[in-house]
This record gives structure tokens, C-alpha cells and sequence, in this order.
């Protein structure tokens, strides 16, 4: 699967995440009423569920551009390290399976 | 007349200021041992300003209005940008930077066929804050970042990169009527895969391939026929390609470059290096 296949430079996703990560209050809402500042983007149904549950693949599928996976997780998760690590290490494992298992390259090298 | 003292590439992981101490001290050691090196060299070449070339992480243009290439003009830069402070582990930071030279090589790059947009305000993340806090932690050297699309398809071509790289040299060292000594310094890469599979892993392989190219005597158009972008994918998508900013700084060397460290660093998610080419264009 090629992370870029399905890249659609126009989803609304791009834009809520460009514009939420330059904003403290908009980081806040995104915490405290995710679906509603969702439906403000225009965001559809399928793509707030996405979103919110940090479905790489479908977020694949919907075109959104893979380097954004990360901010979306923090933004989701919380921006301490040690929370976020471990969380992107679950959602990583649930979506990819265990080639993004960290535990994989450990002592490599 | 304004003369380049200095073409360097680096890193910029935001490993190496968010989580260091994470990566195993073998690694560590030799990376910060190698940013050392670089730091000293740099100094020595005594820059009045220092030119950035880095990838936007698609904080400062989105992915659907993303300019191939774009320049940085504030009088003064700061960072780190909002939503990356608390993840980077860096308190906030003011940089000069050098609005008559960014605006010259803008405008004088239109008729030599290179569009570098202006932004009034670049955000500051990774791709300054962490190379900026080590090389020059004094933060009072004016800085001119450039931006170059290393993952938004279809992204500008190695050549192309590089040809942009020729104009700013050629800006600098031809047309502008300062006498500053100006130092390059583009960061990025190595091999990672940010929002993918391989989040958490490098390709050695690939990272040794492209600085063995680079710390020998291959010729730069081989360099760039070969490292392509599908290449760079190859070793981790929307991530190794900002070595096209590494390209771009290629432009102001000629022959090889000085490997500094290599160490394929999986913890801070990036192969780790940096390297110096001694001789300038």
C-alpha cells in the first residue's frame, strides 16, 4: 500500500489539522468538542470517526496526507512524550500490525 | 561582494531536544560528537548570516497550497511554533533574521526561474528550532530560512532543488551588493517514515548508500540521477525525501563532503548524520 496513493490534496481533513496545531484555542476545542468543531470544518460522518479513533488505514483511504497522522494522534492524545509514545505505539500496532512495532527494530543497528 | 564561507547539512530530529536521552548512549555520543564538529566548523567560518534550507512540515503552508519553494523575510523569527513547544522540550526563542537579503533573493530569483514565495512568518518546529539550538544556541546570527516541498507531491525534483540552490548562490555572490559571509545550512532526513509503517524504523541501508555517495568523489549529477524521489520513498515516505533539502545545499559545494557521524538512530525516529562539504562552488 502506498501511503500516497489516494492522497486527495482536497480533503477537509488537511485543513482542520493545518489550522488547529497553530491554535491554542482551537487545540482546546479539538480536546473538549472534537465532533462539533468537526461539522464546522464540513467534515463528514465517516471522516469525524476516522479521526477520532485514529484509523490510519481509513485515514489512508480517505486521501489525507500520512505526515499528519502524528499531529492528529497528539492532538487526540496529548503532547507529553511518554503518553504519546505509547499511545502511537498501540495505534500504530492496531493499524499497521507488527511491522510498526518498535519492539521489531529494538537492538538493531 | 557577499561570498558563501559555508555549506553544511544536518539533522533535525526532534528527538535530539525531545527526547534525547532515549536513544542508546553509543548513538547519542557519536551524534552529538558529529553536531560538535559541526557547530565548531561553522563558527569558524565566522557567517554574518546564515541561509536555512529545510522541508514545511506542513505547518507553515498546508498540503494543498504548498509552494515548491519559499523564503522567510520577518525582521525577526521565533520559535518554537505554538502546538510543537511542549512535544520539542525547548523554551521560546527569537532569532534575526535578515529582511533586505531575504527580499533580494525573492526577487531576483523571478528572472533566473525560480519562484520562492514570500512568507512574513515562518513556524518554526523541528526543521530550525532543534539544528538552530545546537549550532548557534546564541540565537544572534541572521537567519534566512527557505522552505523547500520535500513531501507534498509532486514535489520539485533533486535537479531541481539543486538549480534553486545555484540561483541563491549566484544571488549571493553576484548580485547582491552587501559584503556579508553567508553560511548554508540545510536540514532534514535521513531515512525516516513519519505517519507510516515504519514510524518507528530506519533504512540503514539506504542512509549509508546516500552519505557514501555524498563523502565521495561522485559526481553531483550522479547524485542527483540517482538519489530520486522514488528512491528516497523507498526508504521511508514523506520523510527521507527532506533530503531534498540536503540537495539544495549541495549546490553551493563541489566534491565531497566530510561525513561527520552516522548512526541509524530508530529511537529518535530518523537515521541520524551530518556532513560538511570543505570545498565551495
Amino acid at each position: 500500500m502506498s501511503l500516497l496513493k489516494n492522497f486527495d490534496k482536497t480533503s477537509r481533513i488537511h485543513r482542520i489539522v493545518f489550522e488547529v496545531r497553530k491554535s491554542r484555542e482551537l487545540r482546546a476545542r479539538w480536546k473538549s468538542d472534537f465532533e462539533g468543531l468537526a461539522r464546522s470544518y464540513g467534515l463528514s460522518s465517516e471522516e469525524i470517526t476516522a479521526v477520532r479513533e485514529c484509523d490510519l488505514l481509513k485515514l489512508t483511504a480517505l486521501g489525507v496526507h500520512p505526515f499528519y497522522f502524528n499531529p492528529i494522534i497528539r492532538l487526540t492524545h496529548g503532547e507529553d512524550f511518554e503518553e504519546f509514545q505509547s499511545t502511537t505505539v498501540e495505534i500504530m500496532k492496531r493499524s499497521y500490525g507488527a511491522v510498526a512495532d518498535p519492539q521489531t527494530y529494538a537492538g538493531r543497528g | 561582494m557577499a561570498k558563501v564561507v559555508a555549506a553544511c547539512a544536518t539533522i533535525h530530529s526532534p528527538g535530539l531536544t525531545g527526547w534525547i536521552d532515549e536513544e542508546e548512549e553509543p548513538k547519542r555520543k557519536s551524534i552529538f560528537s558529529g553536531l560538535d564538529e559541526l557547530k565548531r566548523r561553522l563558527h569558524a567560518a565566522k557567517p554574518d548570516v546564515i541561509i536555512g534550507i529545510a522541508n514545511d512540515h506542513m505547518l507553515t503552508s498546508p498540503p494543498y497550497n504548498m509552494p515548491d519553494f519559499a523564503i522567510g523575510v520577518a525582521e525577526q523569527h521565533s520559535g518554537p511554533a505554538p502546538g510543537v513547544d511542549d512535544w520539542l522540550r525547548l523554551q521560546p526563542f527569537t532569532v534575526p533574521g535578515s529582511r533586505p537579503l531575504a527580499r533580494f533573493l525573492i526577487n531576483e530569483a523571478m528572472p533566473l526561474g525560480v519562484n520562492f514565495v514570500c512568507h512574513e512568518k515562518v513556524d518554526f518546529d523541528d526543521n530550525f528550532s532543534v539544528p538552530l539550538t545546537y549550532l548557534t544556541p546564541e540565537m544572534n546570527v541572521p537567519f534566512i530560512p527557505v522552505l523547500v516541498n520535500c513531501f507534498v507531491p509532486p514535489q520539485p525534483t533533486p535537479e531541481r532543488c539543486y538549480e534553486a540552490g545555484r540561483v541563491l548562490k549566484a544571488i549571493v555572490e553576484e548580485k547582491w551588493p552587501g559584503s556579508e559571509r553567508v553560511a548554508v545550512v540545510a536540514t532534514g532526513g535521513l531515512s525516516h517514515e513519519p505517519g507510516g509503517p515504519r514510524n518507528f524504523d530506519v533504512d540503514e541501508k539506504f542512509d549509508r548508500w546516500f552519505l557514501g555517495m555524498l563523502g565521495s568523489s561522485t559526481p553531483h549529477e550522479t547524485i542527483l540521477r540517482e538519489c530520486t524521489i522514488d528512491r528516497m520513498d523507498e526508504a521511508g515516505i514523506c520523510g527521507t525525501s527532506e533530503l531534498l533539502a540536503w540537495l539544495t545545499a549541495m549546490a553551493f559545494s563541489r566534491g565531497p563532503a566530510d561525513v561527520l557521524a552516522y548512526e541509524p538512530t530508530h529511537v529518535w525516529r530518523c537515521g541520524s548524520g551530518m556532513v560538511w562539504w570543505p570545498e565551495l562552488a
